[in-house]
């Protein structure tokens, strides 16, 4: 592999939270750290609405497990987000030590949507669980029954590519990420001409056999989430790995694609 | 009188080698059949052909007789005939896992089922991990994961959209969730709520609490949905793991199709391993914390754990034997007669289970014979009570002895008792069987047949050349050399020393093995090809000579006149009498002079070894016969007026044993008749109260005793021993004592009642009762009842001076 595509990533942003999402974002950055040899950096993002509305006289918070009912008030929201900071930091630093990648953590508070976290940090790499804390339809993620059930493995690593330099970085990403999780690797190719895309995957093809690495093509056939579901198969996605810019996550918005891919999105500049 | 005095080839029965046609023992067919035991031998195969509870056997005798030998080899014959006894497995009770299961398997099958099950668990090992990585468990479990989430996607969406409309969102906060207004996609601050119209906050707060109470009506009816999720994927692990495990167990089912017991415990174990599926899916530990029972443990002894509840303890397989066993238990301690459960250290805790259960003999032994040794039996704590518990209940019920005796209350095992069918054969000496006879009730109900071993057998022509065959058998056995005829012939005479009987053999082949090695032994010193009678003898004459420093010490105190005993002259109330000293596993005999002194008394004979407390029993019991004797003998219708007292002088230690009685007897008399007996003879021998000399043990050792000390002083020609006439069967003296005897230097006498033995001893004759009931004039008798006649007079008349009331007046003593 070109020197200039490894060297390059030095730095790596994860958010870190409870949710499984939020795991998988940390585990994936986490190793993707180790493997290049960069600098981790975790945010756990305190939601600024959280703040604004504690304090509303009516407001009631309705707790998950217990039902219970009371009151949310400022002092105690901050409480319970530093609580839930402090939680984010510890996994954070027991991943890193775990893997002996340096790592740093900050809590940032701002509007906890992906767009926004994106504009926040200049890394190389942003990687990205659950933001929101608006509740999605993947709210109960982390309480799914406890039937035990054959360990999960990474079903497949799907990178969209295209004809950028952070898409090639991107993929160069996707090849580490595949060989240190021993897991598929799916190049998913736009929309185009023909012509245009035996250049590109061509391209692709050669990017992947300089890392020694197997992949399978799919070309996606729209511009929306769905379609990516579907170029992604019966396998699903695990990780969905893409240049910051592309234009998927420009038509359909990165708050969406979380939410609607339930996978860890590692962005690529 | 019936004085025998004895020539010299009455005093050794002599074996002649001529009898043998053989040369050396090479020449000899080996022994097949025990001889000299014929009662033990058929009580053996009575005892093994019975087939009734409580005929086992005790095997009694002596130790070295071969009762090990002889019960070994006809159980062996025996159980060769008989059927393989089935195996036995310990099963996992899975309902009560501290209560394995017996179960009862052909012979050989039971090793073969263990062998399956292994295979099985390892096949399930690579099944059921296939079954829940196949495409069909992934997409069922997703499909039911996935209709649980849309359900609760579209909850949340139509509180989602609901709130939407109204310009509400539904936000998650750390521990769960709220309704916040909101403008422009931002919540509104307490700040700006407190701006907005009334109404309208009026309005926000209804709708809130409205979408709050559907919210909380979704909440409550989550739980209901999860529970059904776990049930359906419950339900879903039971179906795919059956469908893993039930080809596997189908096939063992064809395989034991004509074992119900083990259909049952098959269909348990397919019960069991799809509730236990987990197990076999090598699920890693909870990242957050230590969740597995046992946690600590690795991985691997996990799955071990786990995987031993399918396992088959193949507890007592007979794979690869022939007919019924045949055990012998050495170290019969509880334990090893009935079985333990071993325990393992784990986490500072003992752990067991049924694949820990160890059989005990009886157990090995169960369908055919145990051989135990009583006393080995009978010094271990508990174990003879187990043993009859086992026999008596035909079960073996494994209990540790802690658990027995209460002193722990830990849950321990309580495997299934197992049916018991065997036959025990106990070896002991005899006294044992009589011990147990008398004092156990449970004894002679569980040992029926007593096979009594003889420790001799006539030496009759014939069977003599069986024991020359029995030597020849022992040499080959002990590769030794092989002995000539005449080391043969002195074999069987010493063995007839041994016993004190000319005319029995001693059978018993622990002594018989080790003369014959020591024999050997001495050839090989002397470089003799086969061993002949000179090494016989020789190892005889060591023997001897290796134990008697204690024989030659008195002989040495004798002779230098620090122990007195006479052999020459007379002397009145003095007799030499004669004892044995054993020490184990050498005897030899020791002259004591007895002697006894009479005075008027008040009819009392003093022992004063038993004055002392040096007289055992029996010896007192010869001293009251004796007395009793003399008043029976001499004025029966009048009272004894005597006072005698008698003493083995110099004798410091205890005296047992009536063999001397006759000599004190005789020193009694001599007294009573002050009439010296002639110190140059001996006497041994018991009497009983007719005057009847009756026989005694040691008699050879006895002779020579005293003759040592005559041989040393030089013989006279005057000196000898008598003896009872009973004994002369017994003798088998030393080749000196017959030469001497030969030569006329020495006699042996034999009688039969004391008066014979009076005028051997006095020179002067008994004397018999006339018509009249009148002792003649001088003899021994006359003599004793005259003085006992004055005595009595004479304490008539200080009687009588008593009663006249005359106390001043002073008793005049002749």
């Amino acid at each position: 592999m070109p020197a200039a595509e490894h060297a390059a990533i030095r730095h790596i942003v994860t958010t870190v939270d409870a949710s499984e999402t939020g795991h998988r974002a940390l585990e994936t950055a986490v190793r993707l750290a180790a493997v290049m040899g960069a600098e981790l950096e975790g945010v756990f993002v305190e939601d600024i609405n959280l703040i604004r509305m504690s304090g509303l006289p009516f407001l009631r918070e309705v707790r998950v497990w217990s039902l219970a009912e009371e009151a949310i008030s400022a002092p105690r929201m901050q409480r319970e987000l530093r609580t839930l900071a402090r939680y984010a930091e510890r996994m954070l630093a027991q991943a890193a030590k775990k893997m002996g990648v340096p790592w740093s953590f900050q809590v940032w508070r701002g509007r906890a949507e992906a767009t926004s976290l994106s504009r926040a940090f200049s890394a190389d790499i942003l990687s990205l669980g659950r933001v929101s804390a608006l509740v999605s339809s993947r709210a109960w993620a982390t309480a799914r029954p406890r039937t035990r059930q054959p360990r999960e493995t990474v079903s497949s690593i799907c990178v969209l590519f295209s004809d950028s330099e952070q898409a090639i970085r991107a993929v160069t990403t996707a090849c580490f990420l595949a060989k240190d999780m021993d897991a598929p690797l799916n190049v998913i190719l736009p929309d185009i001409q023909a012509d245009k895309m035996i250049a590109l995957k061509e391209k692709a093809r050669i990017l992947l056999d300089a890392h020694e690495q197997p992949a399978r093509f799919v070309k996606i056939t729209g511009t929306d989430i769905q379609s990516l579901g579907q170029a992604a198969g019966l396998s699903g996605i695990s990780i969905l790995i893409t240049e910051a810019e592309h234009a998927l996550l420009q038509q359909a918005g990165l708050e969406r694609c979380l939410e609607a891919l339930f996978c860890p999105v590692l962005l690529v500049r | 009188m019936t004085v025998k005095q004895l020539e010299a080839d009455r005093l050794y029965q002599r074996c002649d080698p001529e009898q043998f046609d053989f040369n050396t023992t090479e020449e000899v067919e080996n022994l097949s059949e025990v001889i000299g035991q014929p009662r033990a031998v058929d009580a053996v195969r009575f005892g093994l052909g019975i087939q009734h509870k409580g005929y086992n056997l005790f095997a009694l005798g002596p130790t070295g007789t071969g009762k090990h030998a002889l019960v070994q080899r006809y159980t062996t014959e025996h159980a060769a005939m008989a059927s393989l006894p089935p195996d036995w497995c310990y099963i996992n009770n899975f309902q009560q896992p501290h209560e394995p299961r017996a179960l009862r398997m052909p012979p050989g099958r039971g090793v073969e089922l263990e062998r399956n099950m292994e295979q099985l668990v390892e096949d399930l090992h690579h099944v059921i991990p296939t079954a829940f990585e196949s495409d069909e468990y992934r997409t069922r479990t997703q499909a039911i994961e996935e209709e649980h989430n849309e359900k609760r996607e579209k909850a949340l969406q139509r509180i989602q959209s609901t709130a939407e409309q109204k310009k509400i969102a539904l936000i998650q906060t750390p521990t769960g969730f709220t309704l916040a207004p909101m403008e422009k996609g931002e919540a509104l601050s307490p700040e700006e709520y407190e701006k907005l119209p009334e109404d309208e906050r009026k309005r926000i707060e209804k709708d809130t609490e409205e979408l709050h109470e559907q919210l909380r009506q979704m909440l409550l009816e989550v739980p209901n949905w999860q529970k059904e999720v776990r049930n359906r994927m419950s339900e879903l692990n039971r179906e795919i793991a059956a469908s893993a495990v039930v080809h596997l167990i189908d096939a063992l089912r064809e395989t034991y199709r004509d074992f119900p017991k083990v259909i049952k415990y098959l269909d348990e174990v397919a019960q069991d391993v799809i509730e236990n599926f987990r197990h076999f899916l090598h699920l890693e530990g909870e990242k957050h914390g230590m969740q597995f029972p046992g946690a600590g443990l690795a991985q691997d002894e996990r799955e071990m754990d786990m995987d031993m509840r399918y396992r088959i303890n193949a507890f007592m397989t007979h794979e690869g034997h022939d007919g019924a066993p045949v055990i012998y238990e050495d170290h019969p301690s509880y334990n090893n007669l009935i079985g333990r459960v071993e325990h393992r250290a784990e986490l500072g805790t003992l752990i067991t289970d049924f694949t820990m259960i160890r059989p005990g003999a009886l157990h090995r032994a169960n369908g055919g014979y145990l051989i135990l040794d009583a006393h080995k039996v009978l010094m271990q704590p508990f174990a003879w009570e187990s043993l009859k518990r086992a026999l008596q209940a035909e079960e073996i019920r494994i209990e540790s002895l802690a658990q027995l005796m209460s002193l722990i209350s830990t849950v321990s095992l309580e495997p299934e008792p197992i049916p018991l069918d065997i036959k025990v054969i106990l070896l002991g000496e005899p006294y044992l069987y009589y011990l147990l006879s008398n004092l156990d009730p449970e004894f002679n109900e569980l040992f029926k047949v007593a096979v009594d071993f003889d420790y001799r057998m006539d030496r009759s022509p014939e069977n003599q050349q069986l024991y020359a065959r029995l030597i020849g058998t022992l040499v080959r056995k002990e590769s030794l050399r092989h002995f000539d005829c005449s080391a043969v012939a002195r074999v069987i005479e010493y063995c007839a020393r041994r016993l004190e009987d000319s005319e029995k053999l001693l059978i018993h082949t622990h002594s018989l093995t080790d003369i014959l090695r020591e024999a050997d032994y001495w050839a090989t010193q002397h470089q003799h090809g086969t061993v002949t009678k000179d090494d016989v003898q020789h190892a005889i004459d060591a023997r001897i000579y290796r134990v008697d420093r204690i024989r030659e010490h008195l002989q040495e105190e004798i002779r230098r006149g620090t122990l007195l005993i006479d052999t020459a002259g007379t002397k009145a109330g003095q007799v030499n009498g004669l004892s044995v000293l054993d020490l184990g596993n050498f005897m030899f005999g020791r002259p004591s002079r007895i002697t006894a002194r009479v005075r008027m008394g008040d009819s009392n004979v003093v022992d004063i070894e038993r004055e002392v407390e040096l007289g055992g029993p029996i010896h007192s019991k010869g001293v009251f016969i004796l007395s009793a004797l003399l008043g029976a003998r001499y004025l029966p219708d009048r009272p004894l007026a005597f006072s005698a007292s008698l003493v083995f002088e110099q004798s410091y230690g205890e005296v047992e044993g009536d063999s001397a009685s006759a000599a004190e007897l005789y020193a009694l008399l001599s007294a009573l008749a002050d009439t010296p007996i002639h110190q140059s003879l001996a006497v041994t021998g018991s009497v009983n109260q007719q005057g009847e000399i009756q026989p005694i043990g040691g008699v050879n050792e006895k002779i020579e005793g005293f003759f040592d000390i005559c041989n040393v002083r030089g013989l006279t020609g005057e000196q000898g021993v008598i003896i009872p006439g009973a004994n002369i069967m017994h003798l088998m003296l030393r080749e000196d004592v017959c030469k001497a005897v030969e030569a006329g230097k020495f006699a042996i006498y034999a009688i039969d009642t004391i008066d014979d033995g009076i005028e051997l001893l006095t020179g002067i004759a008994a004397g018999e009762r006339d018509g009249q009931g009148v002792f003649p004039d001088g003899s021994v008798n006359r003599r004793v009842e005259d003085t006992l006649i004055r005595y009595a007079q004479t304490m008539q008349a200080y009687a009588s001076k008593g009663d006249q009331g005359n106390s001043t007046q002073q008793l005049v003593f002749p």
